[in-house]
């Protein structure tokens, strides 16, 4: 599998001339310089549909406080979203969403803690704290009707991931057992927790600094608690032979492809100059073995960093990476689709709009792309919502 | 007593550590001997005590982090400058810790790094107290850079501060 980006055909989408199956709406907005929108959880997971609904979770200020908020959309109309629903009674941030066997099930970090529901899409179930913290960041999959959930809890000095999982049952949310998903003695600063499952195995990927550098890893199991040792996804570029120790990978995603196949992206820094490019690669026993690292960015991306990546599938032939970079001055919002064996050429996904960032993506499983991004300017911020279905 | 048995793997075991430890202080975190504050600590600070702001974005790993803070910041004149100087922030380039900036907003430190657009490790920001950007260097900075640097500093700060007695005598 590789990038082919010799020709790389940068397509702006055509907003004015969009399709009746194309969508831009802004799902959230405000005027003033002070109010900010937040679309940041570990792994990228703060939008998700079924076959009818989409679902986004974010963090704002607009009430002068930190607050986290779900609103659905109901795709078989025209409309927006609906009405806002406010995650927790307190400060709360890092909120991740992930639709499972007809369910939403959500998470959000909420006075250090992690918290859950579950919406079936006319109520909401009861809350629960999954754990105690303190917990830095959360991430979120469907294990069948279940939600498998990980986060990076601040141990000291450094940090553990650990993962879990929420069931829900009439009129209550069961909460399964809480396990350690790597030794904390040799690896003493895991972060940025995925997670997913696949060929019935339950994998949790993570980054580490504690060789020198953040190297990329991921535990996979039958089960939480049945975690093999952990095996390492990216490649290690050693740079200099005297200072430092290496090229690092961050801000990895994860995400299920077609035939069970995973596929994870981060940030990697092995380039020399001009920061860090979006890597991926795949899994095609649950988790368990990882192939080669594939540069996603095209030659028209090398020349500056990339940003924030997401990934997502709807488990068939539609798998689609989403980032930010400036590559045309101002910051954009680029994405690449998986073509068979090879990336596709990065083409813009947020048009002509000013400052976005930010960006997050999920499938329907008829293969509608919902994606939403922040846009922030001398107008205010907004978050945009965009769906399309080819 | 059987001293190979009974010391000789301790003993090892301390020789292994100290060989390792120069490695394992390789990591390019905030050069030592220097107190570097968060980022958002180190803002207020500089507010408060009206005194411009040095801001190290480091990553670990990096390899020219580690020679500016092994070549550069153990010069002694740089640390006597820089401490004196300015108020000191490292910024860990992948780290997902929250910080609140003085607009209110709360971002994590590698969102700052985008936010600031960098482009890679080490860079360094000279600021003014209110935050305001004096000067953005990339890449390994020796001893004389860094006192170049710092000289560039202190002359606009001068010069700034001649104008501004001239304008008020106007």
């Amino acid at each position: 599998m590789i990038n082919r980006p010799a020709v790389a055909t940068v397509l702006a989408l055509a907003w004015t001339t969009a399709a009746a199956d194309t969508q831009l709406l802004t799902v959230a907005t405000s005027d003033k310089q002070a109010d900010f929108f937040q679309l940041q959880s570990s792994g990228r997971k703060n939008i998700a549909a079924d076959d009818r609904r989409v679902g986004l979770v974010w963090e704002e200020t607009r009430s002068g406080k930190s607050v986290s908020h779900l609103a659905f959309r109901i795709m078989d109309g025209e409309q927006g979203f609906g009405e806002r629903l406010t995650l927790g009674n307190h400060d709360a941030f890092n909120p991740v969403i992930a639709s499972c066997a007809g369910r939403f099930y959500v998470a959000w970090i909420e006075q250090d803690s992690v918290r859950a529901s579950v919406y079936d899409g006319t109520a909401q179930g009861p809350v629960v704290q999954v754990v105690e913290g303190p917990i830095n960041e959360l991430s979120i999959a469907c294990r069948d009707d279940s939600a498998l959930l990980a986060w990076s809890r601040r141990a000291g000095k450094g940090y553990a991931v650990e993962a879990g999982s929420v069931h829900a049952q009439p009129g209550e949310l069961k909460r399964g057992p809480v396990v350690a998903v790597a030794p904390t003695d040799t690896y003493q600063f895991q972060t940025n927790p995925g997670v997913a499952y696949a060929k019935g195995r339950v994998v949790v990927t993570w980054h580490d600094r504690s060789s020198g550098t953040n190297l990329l890893y991921a535990s996979s199991g039958t089960s939480l608690d049945k975690l093999d040792k952990q095996v390492q996804i990216n490649e290690l570029i050693k740079k200099s032979y005297e200072w430092g120790s290496g090229s690092s990978a961050v801000r990895n995603a994860l995400a299920v492809g077609k035939d069970q196949r995973l596929v994870v992206v981060w940030l990697d820094k092995r380039a020399s100059r001009a920061g860090y490019k979006v890597y991926s690669a795949f899994s095609h026993d649950g988790g368990l073995s990882w192939g080669d690292n594939y540069d996603i960015i095209d030659e028209w991306g090398t020349i500056v960093p990339q940003w924030t990546p997401a990934v997502a599938s709807n488990g068939g032939d539609k798998l689609m990476v989403v980032w930010m970079d400036a590559r045309e001055d101002g910051n954009t919002i680029w994405s690449a689709q998986l073509n068979g064996l090879t990336w596709s050429a990065n083409t813009n996904l947020s048009g002509d709009a000013e400052g976005a960032y930010s960006p997050v993506i999920a499938f329907s499983p008829d293969g509608t792309l919902h994606a939403a991004w922040i846009e922030k300017n001398n107008g205010g911020s907004r978050i945009r919502y965009y769906s399309t279905r080819d | 007593m059987d001293f190979t048995a009974t010391r000789l793997p301790s003993l090892l075991a301390a020789i292994v550590l100290t060989l390792l430890l120069p490695f394992t202080a390789s990591r390019a975190e905030p050069p030592p001997g220097y107190e570097f504050l968060r980022y958002d600590e180190g803002l207020v600070r500089a507010q408060a005590e009206n005194r411009p702001v040095f801001v190290y974005f480091g990553r670990y790993g990096c390899g020219f982090c580690d020679k500016t803070n092994k070549v550069g910041f153990a010069d002694p004149q740089v640390k006597a400058a820089y401490t004196e100087n300015y108020v000191l922030v490292y910024v860990n380039s992948e780290s997902m810790d929250r910080l609140t900036l003085p607009s209110g907003e709360r971002i994590t430190e590698m969102q700052l790094g985008e936010r600031l657009n960098t482009l890679g490790t080490p860079v360094f920001f000279f600021l003014e107290p209110d935050g305001g950007q004096l000067l953005k260097v990339y890449g390994y900075q020796g001893p004389e850079k860094l006192l170049d640097m710092h000289r560039q500093i202190q002359g606009r700060q001068i010069a700034e501060a001649g104008i501004k007695a001239v304008q008020q005598r106007q």
